[in-house]
């Protein structure tokens, strides 16, 4: 048993440019949410049918999320935190899906989206503060804490892309192996807590983290 | 001393998978820190229970990022398991 | 299985042609249309609320001019009441002061009467008194005769004429 991503083939023959089974996955689920996305803006009324309220819902929550932290940004920051939302969260339950599996199960995507984060965070903090503030944010309370605050800083991306990642990971062995023990119907439940609801608190948490993090970086 | 590749090879897994087991005892953190977020949050929910969902969603938000280390120390052993 | 590679970037533009697209197809559009709807319902509260303020007015309106219709009706009740008094005073009166002219009239209309019924008989007694004097100077010569006739002339007098004045 291998968990992670399988290379199915090479970018141009070339062995730095993998092309992964989790890449592949979120190509797809990139052209399925742009479709989505495309249909459903054809089909914008002003009296909302059930996909657009669901759609609504879903946003208007990630705004009301960002404007928590954020307050009077939620419009500003919704095309990023909302995609970051509506991608994390299609593509934790994507693997449900027979044949595909989660691109969040792979650690480039996380730490790929963590890492956009973390830049847009210091660029957010360097644009609001000047770099003057900025740099002298390291430093304190004391000189000293320089390296900390460093390392405090670096470590933001990699505790946000690994906690996600292990509990898609660590949910997915959990399945895999019950199924090695129990190949009927009783892993099944099982996707539920793994795959849905753990996914999604998950979920939820990575983009409140993502908030968070941008708060803190704008905010003195 | 000479040892064979193979039985090299058959030491080293046994200590990356005696190390990844070992790791997992970071898993006591979580669970003690998430049983008392989950005690904190019944509490407050027997002392207010209109607020019932607003602490709900704050003590899973909470517990989930106390699992980050639990995360790691699994991330680790995964490691251990299949890389190493 | 945790190898970090080229992928990592793979997926980072991945993200930006979501959300470049997702901003165009979703976020824009969907924003716009709930600004659509909040600015209609806005826009429906608030006529709602015009309307029912103007609905208030013109109650108060309708009400004031009821009220003053109610009141002036009363005056015009009050006024014609107070007429009918003054027309019914005027009546009694012009019905008093006609009974008092009638008997004023009957009263004079009696007095002329007894004047003239006087006037008569002071006639009637003086050209009774010049038949009696002239009996009595043609009667002179048969004294008994007259005298008796006298009396008996008196006696009829008593019994006849005074007697109906």
């Amino acid at each position: 048993m291998q968990p992670g991503p399988k290379v199915l083939a090479y970018f141009l023959g070339n062995e730095n440019l993998p092309i992964t089974d989790t890449l592949l996955a979120s190509w797809l689920l990139v052209i399925l949410l742009i479709l989505f996305a495309y249909i459903l803006k054809k089909r914008l009324k002003i009296v909302p049918g059930r996909i657009q309220a669901a759609v609504e819902i879903i946003l208007a929550f990630v705004e009301s999320q960002i404007e928590s932290m954020l307050p009077g940004e939620g419009r500003k920051f919704l095309p990023f935190i909302g995609t970051i939302f509506i991608f994390v969260g299609v593509s934790t339950v994507f693997g449900l899906i027979p044949g595909l599996v989660n691109p969040t199960g792979d650690i480039n995507t996380t730490l790929g989206m963590a890492l956009m984060v973390f830049l847009y965070s210091q660029y957010l903090g360097i644009k609001r503060k000047g770099v003057g503030t900025y740099i002298k944010g390291f430093f304190e309370p004391i000189f000293l804490m320089f390296p900390m605050n460093v390392l405090g800083e670096l470590a933001k991306p990699i505790s946000h892309s690994f906690r996600l990642f292990g509990n898609v990971v660590g949910g997915g062995i959990i399945i895999t192996l019950l199924y090695q023990f129990f190949p009927w119907f009783i892993p099944v439940p099982l996707h539920f807590w793994f795959d849905i609801f753990s996914a999604f608190i998950q979920v939820l948490i990575f983009g409140m983290i993502a908030i968070s993090y941008i708060s803190v970086a704008i905010s003195d | 001393m000479d040892f064979s590749p193979e039985f090299l090879d058959a030491i080293m897994k046994a200590a990356a998978y005696l190390g990844a087991g070992i790791g997992m005892i970071a898993g006591l953190g979580p669970g003690i820190g998430q049983g008392y977020a989950a005690g904190k949050g019944a509490e407050a929910v027997g002392r207010q229970p209109e607020a019932r969902a607003e602490i709900m969603s704050t003590m899973l938000l909470g517990q989930a990022v106390a699992e980050t280390t639990g995360i790691y120390s699994f991330v680790i052993a995964l490691i251990l398991i299949f890389v190493v | 299985m945790i190898n970090i590679n080229w992928t990592l970037i793979w997926n980072v533009i991945n993200f930006f042609i979501l959300m470049y697209l997702l901003k165009r197809f979703l976020y824009q559009p969907l924003l716009e249309v709930l600004d659509k709807r909040t600015a209609k319902i806005e826009g429906d509260l608030k006529a709602a609320a015009d309307e029912k303020e103007e609905a208030r007015l013109l109650k108060e309106q309708y009400e004031a001019e009821m009220a003053r219709a109610r009141e002036k009706a009363l005056e015009i009740i009050a006024e014609a009441e107070m007429r009918g008094k003054e027309r019914a005073r005027e009546i009694i009166n012009e019905a008093k002061e006609e009974a008092r002219r009638i008997r004023e009239k009957n009263l004079e209309e009696i007095q002329l009467a007894r004047e003239e019924a006087r006037a008569q008989l002071k006639e009637e007694i003086a050209t009774i008194s010049l038949f009696i004097a002239g009996k009595y100077l043609q009667e002179q010569l048969q004294k008994e005769q007259q005298l008796q006739l006298i009396e008996k002339y008196i006696n009829s007098l008593d019994r006849g004429k005074l007697g109906e004045v």
